[in-house]
């Protein structure tokens, strides 16, 4: 019983053997004839078969390709004749060969022309049934093309981050060209306005060095002809005056030669007036307060105004400095001032009075409501003999431009038609020697 | 008798000038220039001089220079054509009196009969 039981199980041992033997040359066979006919030729990685002392036994046409070698080349020769040139890999043969799988990317092989290639390696060792290494799959992948690629890639994209980089810059360069052209053109709009400012200050100064230089010579002219005139008029009024201490004489020459003596001097306060202007000097010189000068001239003319409804507002301003002048022409200027101003309202007005410190200045201001002035008549209106009233000399301010000369100051007019007129007169704080 | 030297380049103006103070008892002279006045003044003494400011050649100033730097001590009375800066010069060089021309023969009168009596 014993003996028959072991031998059914040896047997049966024997069978699977046998069935295991015959299924596994069936599946050899057929393996055998994929590998070798169709799927090494076929596929499109190379493929190395190495034998146990890793000699080559097999390349597929892939491979061939990849290393530009013949079939008979390769097989039969040993594996590392080809594959262990890459340095930096020196172990690769001794694991191969001791039956390490491997993969390794970027591994460098020379094909037959030279070239270096750059593949994958992939090396599996085939056991045999015994267990032992029967021998070695290696599998390239070749990857040159794509490393190329994506050098070329890389490149690119280098190529294109610098393009953008170069593009980013010149982007905030025009950015800020931007802003640098905004702001000139703000710049350049402030400039246009300074210009335009400054061209309105140089064609004022110019009308008023024009119209200062025109009275010079006017005031050269009037002096010169002033002492032509004065002679024939001494001896007229000298020879009148002799006449009327003649005795005996009528009344009525008496009163004709005392008419040649009063027009005579008539004419010569025109004279004076009109040398005034144009040889201005000063006189008596005093250190004042300029609202004390003010105010002696609206006392004067502040009731005879108010009987023409004419007020005064007055605007003074505090703590301004004392100045040195000649206090009794500088009244005269105000006085002949505040007349025009008066004149140019006739009735209901008023004139406002002001003086504030203006830089090394003292201005007094009289604005009035009145009609105003012409542009025109603003040109002329220091000329002598210039005048828009029916009984007016035109000497006033003619003298006024004169007085404010000999004291080293200004005097103009600011005016529109129908809105008033106001008087402005600048006064040096600090005392001008002029030499007229 | 005060002597009295009327200088203008005009002689209508010197003749009126000597006219009058003659009348009022001045020994009046006349000259119609700077230059004449000062060789005058070299020849005769005088106690007053009337003298027009401008005149052609050395001018009233210049005559009045001459008389400063002489240290003639003569009181000058300034007629003038003009009003200016130059009075003050005048002033400077001895005139104590500066008339605006046309004068008034009397307030003439009284700075001449003023400096006389004071001289």
């Amino acid at each position: 019983m014993y003996f028959s039981f072991i031998f059914a199980i040896l047997s049966l041992a024997v069978l699977i053997i046998l069935a295991y033997a015959l299924f596994k040359n069936r599946f050899t066979a057929r393996a055998s004839a994929i590998t070798s006919s169709n799927i090494i030729s076929i596929i499109s990685d190379g493929l190395i078969l190495l034998d146990k002392n890793a000699h080559i036994i097999n390349v597929n046409k892939a491979a061939l390709a990849i290393l530009g070698y013949s079939e008979s080349e390769l097989v039969g020769k040993p594996f590392c004749d080809y594959f262990c040139r890459d340095a930096n890999r020196a172990d690769v043969p001794e694991k191969i060969a001791r039956g390490e799988p491997v993969k390794l990317y970027d591994y460098h092989l020379q094909a037959k022309n030279k070239q270096e290639i750059l593949i994958i390696l992939t090396a599996t060792p085939l056991r045999g049934s015994d267990g032992n290494i029967a021998g070695t799959v290696c599998l390239l992948t070749d990857i040159s093309e794509r490393r190329r690629m994506e050098e070329a890639l890389r490149q690119s994209e280098t190529m294109l981050k610098s393009q953008v980089e170069k593009l980013d810059s010149a982007l905030k360069e025009a950015a800020e060209a931007r802003e640098i052209m905004v702001s000139m053109l703000e710049d350049n709009n402030e400039v246009r306005v300074q210009l335009e400012n400054k061209l309105e200050e140089l064609k004022r100064t110019e009308s008023m060095l024009i119209q200062s230089e025109k009275l010079a010579s006017l005031g050269r002219l009037i002096s010169d002809m002033a002492h032509e005139v004065n002679n024939p008029l001494m001896i007229i009024t000298g020879n009148a005056q002799l006449a009327l201490m003649e005795e005996p004489q009528s009344k009525e020459v008496e009163n004709h030669l005392k008419i040649i003596v009063d027009q005579c001097n008539r004419a010569k306060g025109i004279i004076e007036r009109l040398l005034k202007f144009s040889k201005p000097s000063k006189g008596e010189i005093r250190e004042v307060k300029i609202e004390e000068v003010v105010e002696g001239v609206l006392t004067l003319i502040e009731h005879q105004f108010g009987l023409r409804n004419i007020k005064f507002i007055r605007n003074y301003a505090l703590l301004l400095p004392p100045i040195k002048i000649d206090d009794k022409q500088i009244q005269e200027v105000f006085a002949n001032l505040l007349t025009n101003s008066a004149d140019a309202m006739s009735t209901d007005g008023s004139i406002t009075v002001s003086t504030l410190r203006e830089g090394d200045y003292i201005r007094v201001e009289f604005k009035d409501t009145g009609q105003g002035i012409s542009e025109e008549n603003l040109n002329k209106i220091f000329e002598p003999f210039f005048t828009t009233k029916d009984k007016g000399t035109g000497l006033g301010l003619a003298v006024c431009y004169g007085i404010m000369q000999a004291h080293g100051g200004q005097i103009k007019f600011s005016s529109k038609l129908g809105e008033g007129t106001t008087a402005i007169i600048l006064l040096p704080v600090k005392e001008v020697k002029t030499s007229v | 008798m005060y002597k009295i030297l009327a200088v203008d380049d005009e002689p209508e103006i010197c003749k009126i000038i000597d006219k009058f103070l003659t009348k009022k008892g001045y020994c009046v002279m006349v000259a119609y220039s700077g230059e004449e006045a000062l060789a005058r003044l070299d020849r005769e003494k005088m106690d007053l001089i009337i003298l027009d400011k401008k005149m052609s050649g050395i001018g009233g100033l210049g005559v009045l220079h001459e008389l400063k730097r002489r240290k003639s001590g003569i009181p000058v009375i300034i007629l003038t054509g003009s009003l200016g800066a130059r009075d003050e010069e005048a002033k400077e060089m001895g005139s104590l009196d500066i008339l605006h021309k046309p004068i008034d023969l009397n307030q003439l009168l009284e700075k001449v009969n003023h400096r006389l009596a004071k001289a």
